[in-house]
């Protein structure tokens, strides 16, 4: 018993050499392209070098992934208030506080996820942090992970990311600026 | 009682003499914003929030401080009253920090809430604020903060008027004020200091035990009745990812007012420590099932020789179950105990006049009501039985020992250890039901959390009726769930 729908197959598919031919000539058709524009000193001929370059026709405002922003001793300036896992439509963001030993910073996040596989870069909880403390960074657009558990980013990875820019710069995406 | 007739925004209403405007207003749909009036506690008007214009009056008058006279006409909407409370609200909010997203208070804040209603204009404040402490320890229960209280007196009064200990007091003048301790003291041994916390109207005072758990708008809030005295007070257990996270009073005039003590509070956050688990015969783990009919074949065996205890945590419906029980298999000896599972504390109040009751179990009463028969198990004569159904923890071991124990109870203590028939239950914060509190006013309350690998009480004893042969009064919570 056939359980799955399939397509018949017309005769120009089953006879498959032509099939054959025009893959060839798509592939024709790219390396001539690609060796044009290489012979004329444009980007994009050829291949990316994948972890040196990045994708030149990235657009401008391609947000990238999440940052958190960091005080200047290095720690999160997150106080772990959950408004952006309050604002998340995805619930992706998973922030767990604790008691700081700053009597000024008193709470701060002991644990601090992101599930970016969940997430749908909708932008509402760098809008919705109060202290601006999370923000969406174009460089950080490398999202890759061999398995879905790799998609999980942790206050660790999230704090990867070293300012050169002074604190007072909003740098990124900020609607609030 | 004598009533009296006001005009408040041109609606009358009537009221008994001598109630406060406030209460008179809320009580008619028209809320008066507050911060120092509590319904509980003696009106003290120093927050101001609450002016309200009376006529043939030729200033803003507090409307928790007056109480209602015939023929009265209030205005509490008029564009006065708002500018007002405006101003009243940038003045509370002078030195107040921004503190909401670490205060524990965000979501629940009387002056957010108030703020957003009848404010939200900026600040026009330019000079420096007025720092003050920011981590204040009263004692191993509540932090303060001076920088976020706003000076209402609540919780000074909750220490004078509710737990009588005249603890706090408000030291200092002006934007120096703030509420103390005297120097060395602590809130450790005041029996209702948590009080002080549910009603603070901004986070100056939080709790240690709840201090950045979690935000208040993720807990669920479940109507229950505390079980750590026969005062019942009405609480609501506040729960996420089925944890308990934080207890409050729920007010109730008749019972506990606005308040309930630290030991009722502790009795649901402190996770109980020996926790019964599984359905156990010979100390071997069984089959429920086989655990049911073999005690069902027991009990209708040998009903004359045994011994019914039962527990005081129990609820209603469970002991009217108990009861059919006993009655249809005619068992004769029914006792009741004294339940107590933990060690008495060194500081702990054992009965005040205020809510603690000497009696710390929950439905004392409710036993004494559905077995009038049952006599205390201390006067029972150990050579009349050779088996004893205990029911709930804390039967004194020299009373009992020697006899065939089938033991029912959440809590696995010595009498647990020693029984051939061993069934886990659940705790008060587990189940639905009600409690009989020793006034005898009978309180529902519903289930908060889930508990895991052990067995709702109410289920067996239906199954154990239909085992013996009996139409049992109730169902059983399968056969509620898949009806019809």
């Amino acid at each position: 018993m056939e359980y799955v729908d399939r397509k018949k197959r017309g005769l120009t598919i089953q006879v498959y050499y032509r099939e054959i031919f025009r893959g060839v000539w798509i592939t024709t058709k790219h390396f001539f392209r690609n060796l044009w524009k290489w012979l004329t000193f444009r980007k994009g001929g050829v291949v990316i070098l994948y972890p040196e370059e990045t994708r030149p026709d990235m657009s401008p405002n391609n947000r990238g992934r999440h940052v958190l922003v960091q005080r200047s001793n290095g720690q999160p300036r997150c106080v772990a208030c959950k408004m952006c896992a309050t604002i998340c439509p995805a619930l992706c963001i998973t922030i767990e506080a604790e008691e700081s030993e700053d009597p000024n910073i008193q709470r701060r996040p002991r644990v601090f996820e992101i599930d970016v596989s969940h997430c749908i870069f909708c932008g509402f909880c760098v809008e919705a942090c109060p202290v601006d403390a999370i923000r969406m960074l174009p460089q950080t657009n490398e999202l890759v992970g061999y398995n879905r558990f790799r998609m999980i980013y942790d206050k660790e990875k999230l704090l990867t990311w070293h300012p050169t820019v002074s604190d007072d710069v909003v740098y990124g995406y900020n609607p609030k600026a | 009682m004598k009533e009296v007739t006001l005009t408040v925004d041109g609606k009358e209403i009537t009221v008994p003499a001598g109630t406060l405007l406030i209460d008179a207003c809320e009580a008619n749909g028209i809320y008066i914003p507050r911060f120092c009036y509590h319904k509980h506690l003696f009106p003290s008007g120093n927050c101001r929030m609450c002016l309200v214009m009376i006529e043939k009056n030729p200033k803003p008058q507090p409307s928790c401080m007056t109480p209602v006279v015939e023929g009265m006409a209030v205005h509490t909407n008029t564009p006065e009253v708002a500018e007002i409370r405006k101003a009243i609200l940038e003045f509370v909010l002078i030195n107040h920090p921004l503190d909401c997203p670490i205060c524990d208070k965000a979501g629940e804040c009387m002056l957010q809430d108030q703020y957003m209603e009848f404010s939200g204009d900026k600040s026009r404040f330019n000079e420096t604020k007025v720092a003050k402490e920011k981590l204040y320890h009263f004692g191993r229960k509540i932090i303060y903060d001076a920088e976020r209280c706003i000076t209402c007196s609540r919780c000074v009064r909750i220490t004078e008027e509710v737990s009588k200990t005249n603890k706090l007091g408000i030291v200092e003048r002006g934007d120096r004020s703030y509420v103390a301790l005297a120097h060395g003291d602590t809130l450790d041994d005041d029996p209702y200091a948590y009080c002080v916390v549910d009603n603070c109207p901004v986070g100056a005072l939080t709790a240690k035990y709840f201090r950045f758990k979690e935000r208040v708008w993720y807990l669920h809030k479940t109507p229950s009745v505390c079980a750590g005295c026969s005062r019942g007070c009405n609480i609501w257990i506040e729960t996420k990812d089925n944890k308990i996270y934080r207890v409050r009073p729920r007010e109730n005039d008749a019972v506990n007012k606005s308040w309930m003590c630290d030991f009722g509070r502790e009795y649901y956050i402190l996770p109980p420590k020996n926790r019964a688990s599984g359905a156990k015969i010979n100390h071997y783990a069984v089959d429920y099932n086989k655990f049911v009919s073999e005690v069902a074949a027991l009990l209708k065996e040998h009903a004359a020789e045994t011994a019914f205890v039962a527990s005081a945590y129990a609820t209603n419906e469970e002991l009217a179950l108990a009861k059919q029980l006993v009655s249809h298999l005619g068992i004769k000896g029914i006792f009741h105990k004294k339940d107590r599972v933990w060690q008495e504390s060194s500081g702990e109040v054992k009965e005040d006049d205020i809510l603690i009751k000497q009696d710390k179990t929950p439905n004392m009463a409710g036993v004494k009501k559905t077995f009038p028969e049952a006599k205390d198990i201390e006067d029972m004569v150990i050579s009349d039985f050779k088996y004893a159904f205990v029911w709930g923890p804390g039967a004194p071991l020299e009373k009992i020992d020697g006899l065939n124990l089938i033991v029912l109870s959440a809590m696995a203590d010595q009498i647990w250890e020693k029984a051939k028939y061993n069934l886990a239950g659940r705790i008060s914060s587990e189940k639905h039901g009600s409690f009989t509190n020793f006034n005898g006013i009978v309180q529902n309350f519903r289930r908060a959390i889930k508990g895991d690998n052990n067995y709702d009480e109410l289920t067996f004893f239906i199954d154990v009726l239909k085992e013996v042969g009996a139409d049992p009064i109730g169902r059983t919570v399968d056969e509620i769930q898949n009806a019809k």
